[in-house]
């Protein structure tokens, strides 16, 4: 019995330790795809569809908070919160230094509190990551952005 | 009535309060700096929702017709910080909003600022920066 018990924790340990590798590790594979490109093709994406889960609707019907409700939005949001921490550590395999990482790891860290969120489906936690994956995105991308993409102050 | 001004001491202020960071896409690939424009209109829909909102209004066009206009925000939570809140949208509220058009000539509108008409009259804060 103690046996079993002894197999059984070192494989949920062993499992946790793969689920997160991939996140608090840089990526074991770098993309070959350039930022710009992981953020149209899967940070945006990703982000948008945790961001309309939660928006605020003021209409004629009044204000309507919305949030995921079946099984099948809540596993959407799972798997975008799941892309967008593994695009957190392809950003950290770019190289690019310890402040770009820094910010990486933020939105990774970000990601993954919606991902607990919808394990427990549970919608204040969402907004609360929700929240928290916009601070990441701003905090970025007032220090990068695409030269071809320049802002108003020039940066 | 629809007002088309140029807006330039207002928009260079705000521009100084509301910060430098755009999430998601550019500003300035979407919205002409140099076309500031000013829409008074009664508000049909918001979305409150990141990285961007969405404000809806009717504007009556020169000819009578009403034209649906849409104004780009900046995330909720800077204009939160700013005071404003979605609860502060009432569909059918006139407001003024400035910002910048469109460069495709859409009715689309990167908003700087949204003035409660009703509010103004009450003589209350009236005025909010969008954070766009």
């Amino acid at each position: 019995m103690k046996t079993w018990i002894c197999l059984i924790g070192l494989a949920a340990s062993l499992g946790a330790a793969v689920a997160t590798s991939g996140w608090t590790a840089v990526a074991q594979t770098r993309d070959p795809r350039t930022v710009k490109e992981l953020m149209k093709e899967d940070i945006a994406p990703a982000a948008d569809v945790i961001f309309n889960y939660v928006a605020i609707d003021v209409t004629l019907a009044g204000v309507v908070e919305n949030a995921p409700k079946t099984d099948a939005e809540w596993a959407e949001v799972r798997k975008s919160a799941v892309a967008l921490a593994d695009s957190g550590a392809q950003l950290k395999a770019q190289g690019r230094g310890r402040e770009y990482d820094k910010l990486a790891q933020e939105m990774t860290d970000a990601a993954l509190l919606a991902r607990r969120a919808a394990d427990t489906r549970n919608v204040s936690r969402l907004r609360a990551a929700e929240q928290a994956m916009n601070a990441a995105c701003e905090n970025c991308h007032q220090k990068y952005w695409p030269r071809s993409d320049q802002q108003p102050n020039g940066r | 009535m629809r007002m088309r001004t140029t807006l330039p001491a207002v928009m260079a202020a705000l521009f100084l309060t509301t910060g430098t960071a755009w999430a998601h896409h550019s500003l300035i690939s979407q919205y002409a700096k140099e076309k500031t424009v000013s829409l008074r209109g009664t508000v049909t829909r918001v979305v409150w929702k990141n990285p961007h909102g969405w404000i809806y209004i009717d504007v009556p066009g020169e000819s009578g017709q009403r034209e649906q206009w849409m104004i780009e925000t900046g995330a909720p939570l800077r204009m939160q910080r700013r005071g404003l809140k979605a609860t502060d949208f009432k569909v059918g509220a006139e407001v003024i909003i400035g910002g910048w058009a469109a460069r495709d000539g859409s009715k689309t509108v990167a908003g700087w600022i949204v003035t409660f008409v009703d509010r103004e009259t009450k003589g209350q804060e009236a005025s909010f920066a969008l954070g766009r």
